[in-house]
Parts: structure tokens; sequence; C-alpha cells
């Protein structure tokens, strides 16, 4: 996520006023689906998507209430400005404040892997939840939903869940019985270390403990863009998305950075 | 010599001093990270939609937005 598009999300107006909306972040390159959908919204031509997205959208998922395009910025001269519109569009739909963090899903990310880098990313810890099949992931979500959506925690972890135990294999100190882990993620999320892990049948106040004990224990490292970047590179450390990469600027970005970095070789 | 240990020790005073734990973390957005979910709890509850995305990796290196 660019920058300044970080500058309008982490604002305390724009995270107060964003308890009225259903916040929807994808990601860009991973899910055919969710690409078309975002081709769609910025009307551009088929496998130019850029690498960010930004709407305002009615509840039925169709209907725009902003212009789209790259970033907030497209629409919002500034963080307070992007608050100030939320609010009055949240003002236009009675059940909007009403139903603030009233979710009945849990907010997650729809694979494992893309879960643990979205919480490198985002500095966060990761919850998954893990089960034999659908049904039995539906109870175990369920423990953790009302928690998931309280003030106490929403949106202080990244969430992911799996029917298949060969998903946790990135995730150091995973036990086979678990079912729900709380993780730290690595530097470029793609190995973690788990913080805590509950059996199927613990309690609420056993889980909200667990989700309290990993906050507090959890340190956001202090990552230099640059650094990182370049480090990752030497490590060999590289992200392959399901969707080749279609911004023409990323593209070129990241072919004039491996020229440069096989050239000082 | 002792002006790059005194420094080093800045260093790493500094770097234990941003890399800790948040006392009380901050309010965050919560964020679906999927389009299903998300348009199915929005069309249940009435509430709008902010719909980000973006790639969760820089230069194709992950760990980074």
């Amino acid at each position: 996520m660019q920058g300044n598009i970080r500058s309008f999300l982490v604002n305390d107006q724009v995270v107060k006023a964003s308890r009225s909306f259903v916040c929807i972040r994808l990601l860009t390159y991973e899910n055919e689906q969710e690409y078309e959908f975002m081709e769609r919204l910025l009307r551009v031509q088929s496998g130019t998507l850029p690498n960010t997205v930004f709407c305002l959208l009615a509840p039925d998922g169709k209907t725009k209430l902003t212009r789209s395009g790259r970033g907030p910025s497209f629409a919002y001269s500034n963080a307070s400005a992007l608050a100030s519109g939320m609010k009055q569009v949240a003002d236009k739909y009675p059940m909007a404040h009403e139903n603030a963090l009233s979710d009945t899903r849990l907010p997650r990310v729809h694979k494992v892997d893309v879960a643990l880098n979205t919480a490198a990313c985002d500095n966060r810890p990761l919850v998954v939840t893990v089960a034999g099949d659908r049904d039995e992931l539906a109870k175990v979500d369920s423990t953790l939903l009302r928690l998931a959506w309280s003030e106490q925690f929403a949106g202080q972890f990244v969430f992911g869940s799996t029917t298949k135990r060969k998903d946790l294999r990135p995730l150091a100190g995973a036990n086979e019985t678990s079912a729900i882990l709380i993780v730290e993620p690595g530097t470029y999320g793609v190995s973690g270390t788990v913080m805590a892990q509950l059996d199927t049948g613990a309690s609420g106040e056993e889980i909200q403990q667990a989700l309290a004990g990993a906050l507090k224990d959890f340190t956001p490292q202090v990552k230099s863009h640059n650094a990182h970047i370049q480090t990752g590179y030497n490590l060999g450390i590289e992200w392959e998305t399901v969707i080749p990469e279609s911004d023409p600027q990323s593209v070129r970005a990241r072919e004039a950075f491996k020229a440069r970095q096989q050239r000082r070789q | 010599m002792k002006k790059i240990m005194l420094l080093g020790i800045a260093l790493l005073l500094a770097a234990g001093t941003l890399a800790r734990a948040e006392e009380n973390p901050v309010p965050r957005i919560a964020w679906y990270g999927n389009l299903a979910d998300g348009l199915a709890e929005a069309e249940r509850s009435g509430r709008p939609i902010l719909l980000i995305s973006g790639a969760p990796a820089c230069l194709g290196v992950p760990g980074v937005w």
C-alpha cells in the first residue's frame, strides 16, 4: 500500500468512521474473481488493473458512491475529507451506525499463506482457525466472532482459516490438535511463530485472554521500506502472485530494480 | 572507536524504544480480506462499503505494502 494511501487509512477519524462501513481490503493479484470485479469497478481494459484500488460502494456492492481510482486521493483531498465523506455516506443508510461491529463473519483473508503475508505487511498478529471440515471450522469461527468484532480487538488482528493442516507448515510451533492459533508473522510473511494456541472447546474467556496476551506481547517490527526490499532480494525472497502483476508502473519499477541488482553482482 | 561504540549503543536504545509492544493498541480499521464475505456482510447489515485493494509485496518482495 503506497504511503499516501496508508496515511488516509490510519487517520483516527477515518478509523472511527469505518465502524459504520463494511471495510474490504483485497489483495490485488491473488484472486481472479476479485481482480475482474475491480477491473469492472475501475472500467479499465482487461488485464491492466493497477496495483491499488479505492472506492466507496453502496451496500449492494454495485453502486459507486465516489469516484473509483488508485487511492482515496482520487476522491478526497486528505484524510479529514475522507472521514467527513464517509460519515455523510453512512448517515444516508439507516442501519449503518446501528449495525457497527455487529458482523456475523470473521474478517478473514482467503488463504493462510496470503493471510500470513498480509499480517507481516500490516505488522499485526495473525489468528488462524483450523478444523477438519467446513462445519467444524464454522463452529470454531463462531467462538471467535464476538471477540473479533469487539471494540477491544476489532482491527488488531489479521484472520485466516483452513481445513488443511498442511497450510500450517510455515507456522513454527503449531500443534496437531490446535483449533485457534495466534501467530507472530516473520519479517517477510513467509513464515511465522505461534504465540499462543487453543484447542476446540476453549471458553470465550480463555480465547479473550489469549488474544489480549498476544496483543500485549506482540512487538511490531520497525521496517525500513528500502532496506526491507533490498535484503529480501538478497535473500532470494520473492512473492509469486496468482495473477501476473498488471500495473505498468509497478512492472517497470520491478524490472528496473532487478536490472540494477544484477549489474551490481 | 569510542564514538562508534556510543553510536551503536544509541542505535540499540533507539531500536528498543521504537520496537516494543503497544500497551494500548491504537484503533485500526477491521478489514475483510475477501470480497465474497465483505459483500455478503454489507448486504446483510445495510452498511456501505469502504473498498481498498493493494498488493502484499513491493517490487516482488513480500512483507511490505
